[in-house]
């Protein structure tokens, strides 16, 4: 059966003081502390760009563990930032630095904040129908590429990272249960590419829809997966912003167990589970709820259940 | 429908510093500490249970507790 084996991550270089870009966009520095949450954030180095940052995270993949780049049958990678011009795809850009067989599967994803829960689907699906026994899953989407540094409904809550997420047949510790997806693509230009090539945010906008769907999408996450609220551990969700998380916390009386984690590195886009996975310490927890959600509009839930044989 | 209290219970839940929960009705939000978040917190809160709909462009008009009295008085959502 397969399911979640190993997650490595990487941040960008560049360190960004948060409170320092909030006194130049006259930003209170509670504002910044207490309801974004982010008191750095981390971004690519001019010269770089999708695939190095994506190259960090696979090179911690291959080195901390056994995973060999022979083995790899498919890689697919989720960003809506591709390297250079996106043509070719990033993950064959990839697949040319580790030299990956010429039988392992590429491609790209274009999606957002949900994307890692969508390649999860995704990647999980595929790798079934292809009766694959390992396959790699990239998340990389580097917003500094489209930020406008001077916009402070963006700027202050975006970084850059990635993440490879290895799914194996091989005695993996997370299994997969169903899924939740939708869009409501009526409100796909609350959070767009603008036509000057910048991030375009209506927060307002963007926090109604989260506020609302998100709870639904948990809720039916857990009726789908006959699994109650109390049973999920701890409810890791796309993290966009603290208040978001902790109003979101509020609306599914879980608020104990639904945490903000990206306040040394920012909203990280589809990286920003993956990472959360990768950096907290998840030995307590046997199961998991995840939940991303933004560009599209779109959402995707799921709960992430340990092997129970770890529980001896 | 949209009254006082309402509007002061939705407030009482989404602020979390008591010294702003008792401003006065004509208290500009932004004056007494409510910062946009939390103003927008409130508009979803009286949206999504009340059905007042304040598009973005009708947001500074609803500043105020009395303002947003107003608002719902005028799209027939006070009472």
């Amino acid at each position: 059966m397969i399911g979640i084996k190993y997650i490595s991550f990487a941040f960008g270089k560049k360190t960004i003081d948060n409170i320092e870009q909030g006194i130049l966009l006259d930003t209170d520095k509670d504002l910044i502390e207490k309801k974004i949450g982010v008191v750095q954030r981390r971004q690519l180095l001019d010269e770089e760009d999708t695939a190095d940052l994506a190259s960090i995270a696979l090179d911690k993949l291959f080195q901390n563990s056994n995973l060999l780049p022979t083995q790899v049958e498919c890689l697919i990678l989720v960003t809506q930032n591709p390297h250079d011009k996106g043509l070719p795809h990033t993950a064959s850009i990839l697949h040319d630095k580790y030299n990956l067989q010429k039988n392992c599967a590429t491609f790209d994803i274009s999606l957002g904040c949900s994307g890692f829960v969508y390649g999860l689907a995704i990647i999980h699906s595929f790798m079934t129908m292809q009766k694959m026994k390992n396959g790699i899953l990239v998340t990389c989407d580097p917003y500094s590429k489209i930020i406008d540094q001077a916009d402070k409904n963006t700027s202050l809550l975006f970084g850059d990272g990635g993440t490879a997420t290895w799914l194996s047949t091989d005695n993996p510790i997370w299994f997969l249960g169903k899924f939740d997806f939708g869009t409501d693509g009526k409100g796909r230009k609350d959070l767009e590419l603008g036509s000057n090539g910048l991030l375009y945010m209506n927060g307002r906008a963007v926090f109604n829809f989260s506020a609302t769907e998100v709870p639904k999408s948990i809720e039916r996450t857990l009726e789908i997966n006959n699994t109650s609220s109390e049973e999920i551990d701890q409810f890791i969700l796309h993290q966009g912003s603290k208040y978001l998380i902790d109003t979101i916390g509020k609306r599914i009386n879980a608020t104990e167990r639904t945490r903000f984690f990206a306040k040394q590195y920012g909203n990280l886009v589809s990286s920003s589970i993956p990472v959360v996975l990768a950096t907290e310490n998840l030995d307590p927890y046997k199961k998991i709820l995840i939940s991303g959600f933004g560009v599209g509009l779109s959402w995707a839930s799921t709960i992430l259940s340990r092997k129970e044989s770890n529980y001896d | 429908m949209i009254n006082e209290e309402i509007i002061r219970q939705i407030l009482n839940e989404v602020v979390v510093d008591e010294s702003i929960k008792n401003i006065s009705n004509d208290a500009i939000f932004k004056d007494s500490g409510i910062d946009s978040l939390d103003h927008a917190n409130i508009l979803f809160s009286l949206q999504e249970k009340y059905g007042l709909i304040i598009p973005d462009s009708d947001v500074e008009k609803c500043n105020t507790i009395n303002n947003i009295l107003q608002y719902a008085k005028d799209h027939g959502k006070a009472g």
